[in-house]
C-alpha cells in the first residue's frame, strides 16, 4: 500500500450556497452532514458509466430528509482528485435525487483535512503520510442501519 | 414558451427564470463551467431524459446543472 503525504484541489462551482464540485463532469454535492454517498443514476447508467455491480437490493437509509429506499452498488474504481477508491460502494435511491446526481458524504474524506475555500472557490483536501492514497469504501449493514467502512475501519457512532 | 429560448445565449439568472426547477444541458459557458455568468441552453429535461443528460455530461457534450439547486422546492 502506498503512503504519500499529498493534497489536491477541485474547483467549487460559483453561485451556489452549497458546496458543488464536478466529478466525471457530473454535478456533485459535498454533504458533510451525510454518512453514506448517494448516486442518483439508473441501473444501466451505474453499469455503463461506472462499471458498477449491484451488491444489495431493498436497503433503506435515514437522513434529515426522511427515509430513502434503494440499493447498494459497488464501483470498482472511483477517483476524487488524487485519491482512488477500490472499491467504492454507494447507495442508489429508488427515487433519483435529480438536483445532485452525486452526493459525497463526510466519511468519504475520513483521515483527510478538507476545507471549502470560498474566497478562491476551491475544495482543498490534504492528508499526512500515515494515510494511503488508495482506499476502499464499503457499506456495511449493522442492526438495520448502513455504516461506512473505510480501509476496513467501520465508522459508527460511539457509545461513550 | 421556454423551448423557443433553446439555443440562445442567456444570463444564468435568465436561465433560472425561464427554466425553473429543471436540469439543463448548457454549452458555451462564459467565463467557464465553474462560474456560469451566461450560457446557451441546448437541452432541458423536457427534451431529454435525466439519463440522457447525464450521459451527455459524462461525454463532455454539455454542462449539466439543476437551475434551482439551492431552493428547497420539494425536489430532492
Amino acid at each position: 500500500m502506498e503512503y504519500n503525504k499529498d493534497s489536491f484541489e477541485i474547483c467549487l462551482a460559483k453561485g451556489y450556497l452549497r458546496p458543488i464540485i464536478e466529478l466525471y463532469e457530473i454535478p456533485t454535492l459535498i454533504d458533510t452532514g451525510a454518512v453514506i454517498p448517494v448516486f442518483s443514476f439508473t441501473e444501466s447508467d451505474m453499469k455503463d458509466i461506472f462499471n458498477a455491480t449491484l451488491i444489495k437490493n431493498d436497503v433503506e437509509i435515514t437522513g434529515f430528509g426522511g427515509n430513502d429506499k434503494g440499493s447498494v452498488y459497488s464501483i470498482p474504481d472511483f477517483s476524487i482528485g488524487s485519491i482512488t477508491f477500490s472499491p467504492f460502494e454507494v447507495f442508489v435511491p429508488e427515487i433519483l435525487r435529480i438536483k445532485y446526481p452525486i452526493l459525497l458524504s463526510a466519511p468519504v474524506f475520513y483521515g483527510t483535512v478538507y476545507e471549502f475555500d470560498t474566497q478562491s472557490s476551491l475544495f482543498k483536501v490534504s492528508w499526512g503520510d500515515d494515510y494511503p492514497k488508495n482506499r476502499s469504501f464499503k457499506i456495511t449493514k449493522l442492526k438495520g442501519e448502513l455504516y461506512p467502512q473505510v480501509n476496513g475501519v467501520l465508522l459508527q457512532i460511539s457509545d461513550k | 414558451m421556454p423551448s423557443t429560448q433553446l439555443g440562445k445565449r442567456m444570463s444564468w439568472n435568465e436561465i433560472k427564470a425561464v427554466f425553473p426547477h429543471r436540469n439543463v444541458g448548457l454549452v458555451d459557458c462564459v467565463p467557464n463551467r465553474y462560474n456560469i455568468v451566461s450560457a446557451i441552453v441546448k437541452y432541458t429535461d423536457k427534451d431529454k431524459t435525466y439519463s440522457e443528460l447525464i450521459r451527455m455530461a459524462v461525454n463532455k457534450e454539455i454542462v449539466m446543472r439543476y437551475t434551482t439547486m439551492d431552493e428547497d422546492d420539494g425536489i430532492q
